[in-house]
């Protein structure tokens, strides 16, 4: 199978959340109780039940503020640290499919949580103490054998989120950065299967 | 022998040369967290379309079913307005059906001036809405305006929803209100 990608242009992201109750829906995920906290952000972290999240970036520039809509979720890195540091420990814990999936299997039950924590510079997988497995985004890699995009993806209705191949996700990606401008920026990078078009690399910091 | 749809055929087929790719490349123990590549929970299930209900722009949604259950919900790529996303709400009509756990199932009723709600049969309930309503409009109907002008109407009461129902139900329903002599008649689509 090629390797695909999501591709994520968040200037077109206006925080409809689509890709969150989306996630929710076809990993049959609980809603969880919410409060305000002072922002539209909600629910307040990514956890067992939440696999993807909008967040909101306050800019403050020039005396204005705008927003921006961050969708944070696992960058499916390629290599993927997680992989590299649960294979020292046991071999098959975080596997890689041929579609370009960072999955956790049920062996990662065997591995100190703290150790794939530490692992992931993103701060993305959330640890269930009932269960001792972790959980995050999975590239929906049970839809894409089928043809069927991931369902954030398919969710969503302004274009921010793409998917498919990934030589096509990251020409789409640098076509988008020429179109925009100056400040945009390709985030985190080539070496990942999620990636993301920042319409201004000051958000680099708040991210 | 099962007919099998052209979608069907395509998903099966994809599945299969998808699993062999798999098995031959990774010599490795395919157990993924809650995820299994040998199936897609929604391959079998019979799929029929339906419109969202929540708002005017009705986007094009389908339901699969297994076993008269609703088991998932999603856009339907093949509707010319939402080409197969949602929004928000409309990514959640899944809770509409039996799989929410606080969907009310039975009418209930709070008394003026109580503070507890109380269960009421469907004959109960449509016995007690019948009988205000034809208390409130006998009493409130109105032929004539102060201008002499013939209205036939009741200011009585109004009409607001419903969020669940489709076009045709709507058309019904106000149907019957007019004939009821209502004005005041909305529906969340327009709030």
């Amino acid at each position: 199978m090629d390797n695909m990608a999501i591709y994520i242009d968040i200037s077109k992201c206006t925080a409809c959340r689509s890709c969150q109750v989306a996630c929710k829906n076809w990993n049959q995920l609980k809603a969880e109780q919410t409060q305000n906290r002072g922002s539209h952000e909600n629910p307040p972290d990514l956890s067992v039940q939440t696999w993807n999240r909008i967040r909101w970036i306050e800019n403050h520039k020039n005396g204005k503020i705008s927003w921006t809509f961050f969708s944070d979720r696992c960058r499916h890195c390629d290599p993927p640290d997680c992989k590299y540091i649960a294979d020292t420990f046991v071999e098959g814990a975080v596997i890689k499919d041929s579609s370009g999936a960072v999955l956790f299997t049920e062996k990662i039950k065997d591995i100190d949580p703290d150790e794939i924590l530490s692992a992931c510079p993103y701060n993305i997988p959330r640890f269930d103490e009932a269960t001792r497995m972790f959980f995050k985004c999975s590239f929906c890699s049970d839809r894409i054998p089928y043809g069927l995009p991931p369902a954030c993806v398919k969710a969503c209705s302004t274009g921010a989120l793409n998917f498919g191949e990934k030589a096509k996700m990251l020409q789409l990606a640098r076509d988008r950065i020429k179109q925009l401008a100056n400040d945009a920026v390709l985030y985190p990078g080539e070496e990942y299967n999620t990636f993301w078009v920042l319409p201004d690399k000051g958000l680099l910091q708040s991210i | 022998m099962k007919e099998i749809t052209r979608r069907e055929f395509l998903w099966i087929s994809g599945g299969t040369v998808a699993g062999i790719a798999l098995s031959g490349c990774l010599g490795v123990d395919m157990q993924p967290v809650r995820e299994s590549v040998s199936g897609l929970r929604i391959l079998h299930a019979r799929q029929t379309t339906t419109i969202c209900p929540y708002c005017s722009v009705s986007c094009g949604i389908i339901v699969h079913t297994s076993d008269g259950k609703v088991i998932n919900t999603e856009g339907d790529p093949d509707h010319p307005i939402n080409e197969g996303a949602l929004c928000s709400k409309g990514m959640s009509v899944y809770q509409l059906s039996h799989n929410n756990i606080n969907r009310l199932t039975k009418p209930l009723y709070r008394a003026p001036y109580a503070t507890e709600w109380e269960e009421l049969s469907w004959d109960d309930a449509l016995e007690k809405i019948a009988r205000r309503m034809k208390e409130t409009r006998d009493n409130t109907f109105e032929i004539q305006n102060t201008k002499g002008e013939i209205v036939h109407r009741t200011l009585g009461m109004a009409s607001l929803g419903s969020a669940a129902m489709d076009n045709e139900e709507c058309y019904l329903y106000q149907k019957m209100l007019r004939s009821l002599g209502f004005v005041y008649i909305e529906h969340q689509a327009r709030i």
